[in-house]
């Protein structure tokens, strides 16, 4: 189904998988999409295998940072590129392959887009196998790799290099660089050998994501049910199903919190789920009890159309179901859940990591 | 008043004279997929009578969905984005199907100008580069769409780049401005702007025919079309905006039930050929969103909130359809036909789905009794309030009323604070609603 030469039903696939491991995140799907369609557009996508990759190998993450809202009004492009080649030149060396940084129906394709515009590779993997809202909330980090040397760059050809010590010190810097570039950049970042790269990173994920986005996409021709399918792709649990009650969200410091309330149909008649995020879905709660939490997926799908949403496109009265999809081994340690416990203590869990396997 | 209402689908053809707002007599017949003027006339001659009576004719039709299906009639458009130095690798339309892209985009020019989210300026507009690329494509497109980033915030370099190329460009070569059209989002935006671009020669196609085939019946009265929102506007404005037509069909069998039963609320469920539609209407007018999805090609200059099942259907996905559509508990189902319900019952039984008054001619009996008005989104720059938007705008609607086919002083003003898809930015933005007393 996928080949290591992506093509545009691949594109539509990915975009489709990656939202629903993007975990209510991961960008606009629709400039995901454009995006996209241009990558494949101007060049030839290769997907390499982590087992492909030379051990000297170059590899650099490619993503995009600033405003979600501001994505949808202009897009990042030859920011992503230029930000690659401003760090090439501050290193003296030329990379070999690329790695997205999260799963996203945006995020995903931006890292397309870099590799169709510089004729390198994509690889398989990404830092955590899922969208997350801050820096440091990747295998990259939990295996220290370095986040920097660091290239911020905006399409009017300027760029910063940032040389700090930690990732939420480079998120805030390149953060405030996004802003004076007009709110978006394009950012080169953890640089690091091939032989690093297939002890970090998640692999995999580029053709998981586009395996689900097959699974829902050929359901929806079928007449499948969509939860049916998800399941059989991944190992996805079905939390919940029902009707969306209310979502309120609010920004604070360029993120966006908020609660998502599903009211339970069918065999959660009288039930009701709780889904508090931090631009992600972070904890999920059934009758005030938490069923399941970061680093786990909690994805939500429109049950009629098979559509992944994110918080976004979460609407009152849309009947949707909530996937439970389990983190990825490499993240779901007790290492990985400390990543998000700060997190999930604002939003009102201070307690362990529960595997929603476990909970009745 | 004596109306003649029309509506024109791929599936059927109604017509119904209405008096007053009372339904005299109704016709119908199936169509095909291209709806010539003979299975136009076919239904007008079926209804008997003194066509030399009818006073106004109001007209549903989709403009742009036989065009689109079949790729005909579309015009070439050139696209200039206003986003220099960003803007120049994302192609536009990049997403449409193929064959479809190929047929409506021309040209792409990137030209100086548009802001940033800030307002402040990613480049100085530049009136000669204007001139030079309207002289690259004179006799070469049909139409020029004109698009900018944050243009509905900031439309300041587009309402000026609108101006010079208005005034240098032949009169065969209109222009359109995404900040006329469109809502916040850029990439709907600019392809809403294109596909009305692209869609007004087809648009002119088609209303000339249908006056041609009332000119045939002797009906000389002012002829209004139906836009998606339930509100109608005049056939001049329907030729330069036929995007506001998309799902009108749809929208004129919910206001065939808002007036047959006399109800505010509720849901329709509409089976149109293959495709069953169902969506809510609420407060008198079909319940509309900013984003409409045709076919993977998504535009945000509105449409009625409405799910469309055409592929394998399950009872499941059906009960789910309806269910996600009732937004209040007065919620009552309605039927467009008989043939509806038999199609929708072939899943299940689905108790509490009426069959609406005027079953089978629903609308063109909605189209007959719609109302003259506009739904006009702001975005203001600053945090207002409705009365102060309401005070301060007041003379902007109804000049939009007027030349949608309204007279100033039958316009009734509503205004709300509607939520922001994106940009918090502090600003604000409003539904204005201005209709016919």
């Amino acid at each position: 189904m996928i080949s290591n030469a992506l093509n545009r039903n691949d594109l539509e696939d990915i975009v489709i998988g990656a939202t629903v491991l993007g975990a209510g995140g991961g960008g606009p799907v629709y400039t995901g999409r454009i995006i996209g369609s241009q990558a494949i557009k101007d060049g030839k996508i290769r997907l390499l295998k982590l087992k492909e990759l030379k051990d000297d190998a170059n590899v650099v993450v490619s993503f995009g940072m600033g405003s979600p809202v501001v994505h949808k009004e202009r897009w990042l492009d030859y920011d992503l590129v230029r930000a690659l080649h401003a760090l090439e030149k501050y290193l003296g060396t030329s990379m070999t392959a690329i790695s997205a940084f999260e799963q996203g129906g945006c995020n995903t394709p931006l890292a397309m887009y870099t590799a169709a515009n510089t004729g390198l590779p994509i690889l398989d993997g990404d830092g955590v196998g899922r969208a997350v809202p801050e820096l440091q909330m990747t295998t990259f980090d939990l295996n220290k790799i370095s986040i920097c040397p660091m290239a911020v760059a905006d399409a009017k050809s300027r760029a910063a290099i940032l040389e700090v010590e930690s990732a939420r010190e480079a998120e805030a810097l390149a953060r405030a660089i996004a802003v004076e570039y007009g709110g978006l950049a394009g950012v080169a970042a953890y640089p690091m050998t091939g032989r690093q790269a297939k002890r970090t990173i998640v692999p995999n994920t580029v053709s998981l994501a586009c395996k689900i986005g097959h699974a829902l996409r050929t359901a929806k021709e079928k007449g499948d049910d969509f939860y049916s399918v998800l399941s059989e792709v991944t190992k996805a649990k079905l939390l919940f199903r029902g009707s969306v009650s209310s979502v309120e969200s609010r920004t604070v410091k360029g993120f966006d919190f908020g609660t998502t309330i599903i009211l339970g149909e069918d065999e959660f008649e009288d039930k009701k789920l709780r889904i508090d995020f931090k631009n992600e879905n972070m904890i999920a709660w059934m009758n005030r009890k938490p069923i399941v939490m970061v680093p786990d997926l909690i994805s939500v799908v429109d049950d009629v159309s098979g559509e992944p949403l994110t918080n976004v496109d979460v609407k009152k009265g849309l009947k949707v179901f909530v996937a439970a999809i389990p983190a990825h081994k490499k993240v779901r340690t007790t290492k990985g859940y400390k990543m998000f416990k700060h997190v999930l203590q604002i939003l009102g869990y201070e307690g362990e990591f529960l595997r929603f396997e476990e909970v009745n | 008043m004596v109306t003649l209402g029309l509506c024109i689908r791929e599936s059927s053809i109604e017509a119904v004279v209405t008096k007053n707002g009372r339904f005299i007599i109704g016709s119908k017949d199936r169509s095909s997929q291209s709806i010539g003027k003979d299975e136009i006339s076919k239904v007008i001659n079926k209804l008997r009578f003194d066509f030399k009576k009818i006073e106004k004719v109001h007209i549903a039709l989709d403009l742009l969905k036989y065009p689109l299906s079949s790729i005909s009639n579309l015009g070439k458009i050139a696209i200039i984005r206003l986003s220099y130095p960003i803007g120049m690798y994302e192609e536009p339309l990049i997403e449409w199907p193929n064959k479809l892209r190929k047929a409506v985009l021309g040209k792409f020019l990137v030209a100086h100008g548009g802001r940033q989210f800030d307002g402040s300026p990613l480049s100085e507009i530049d009136e000669r580069e204007l001139l030079k690329y309207l002289e690259r494509l004179r006799g070469k497109v049909d139409a020029i769409a004109l698009t900018s980033p944050f243009s509905t915030v900031y439309n300041e370099d587009e309402s000026e780049a609108f101006e010079v190329l208005r005034k240098a460009a032949p009169r065969e070569l209109p222009i359109y401005a995404s900040h006329h059209l469109g809502d916040l989002d850029f990439a709907y935006r600019e392809n809403a702007t294109a596909l009305n671009a692209s869609g007004c020669k087809a648009a002119m196609i088609q209303v000339s025919s249908i006056k041609e085939v009332l000119k045939n019946f002797g009906i000389d009265a002012p002829t209004y079309f139906l836009q998606n929102n339930g509100l109608l506007m005049s056939n001049e404005y329907a030729v330069q905006n036929p995007v506001l037509t998309i799902n009108s069909t749809y929208s004129s069998q919910i206001m065939g039930v808002i007036t047959a039963e006399r109800v505010q609320n509720g849901v329709l469920i509409d089976l149109d050929g293959k495709e069953v539609k169902i969506g809510p209407f609420a407060g008198g007018l079909p319940v509309i969103v900013e984003i409409v999805n045709i076919d993977g090609i998504k535009i945000n200059s509105g449409g009625p909130l409405l799910r469309s099942l055409k592929s394998k259907i399950s009872s499941k996905i059906v009960q789910k359809a309806i269910g996600s559509m009732i937004l209040s508990e007065e919620s009552k189902i309605y039927a467009s036909t008989q043939e509806t319900i038999q199609f929708v019952e072939k899943f299940g039984k689905y108790p509490g789905i009426g069959l609406s008054k005027h079953a089978g001619f629903l609308g063109a009996f909605g189209v007959a009794n719609a109302k003259i008005g506009a739904r006009i989104v702001k975005v203001f720059r600053e945090k207002i309030s409705e009365n102060e938007a309401k005070y301060r705008f007041i003379k902007d609607a109804k000049m939009i009323f007027q030349r949608i086919g309204g007279s100033p002083k039958d316009a009734r003003l509503s205004v709300e604070i509607a939520p922001l898809p994106t940009l918090p930015l502090g600003v604000t933005r409003l539904i204005l609603l201005v209709k016919s007393k």
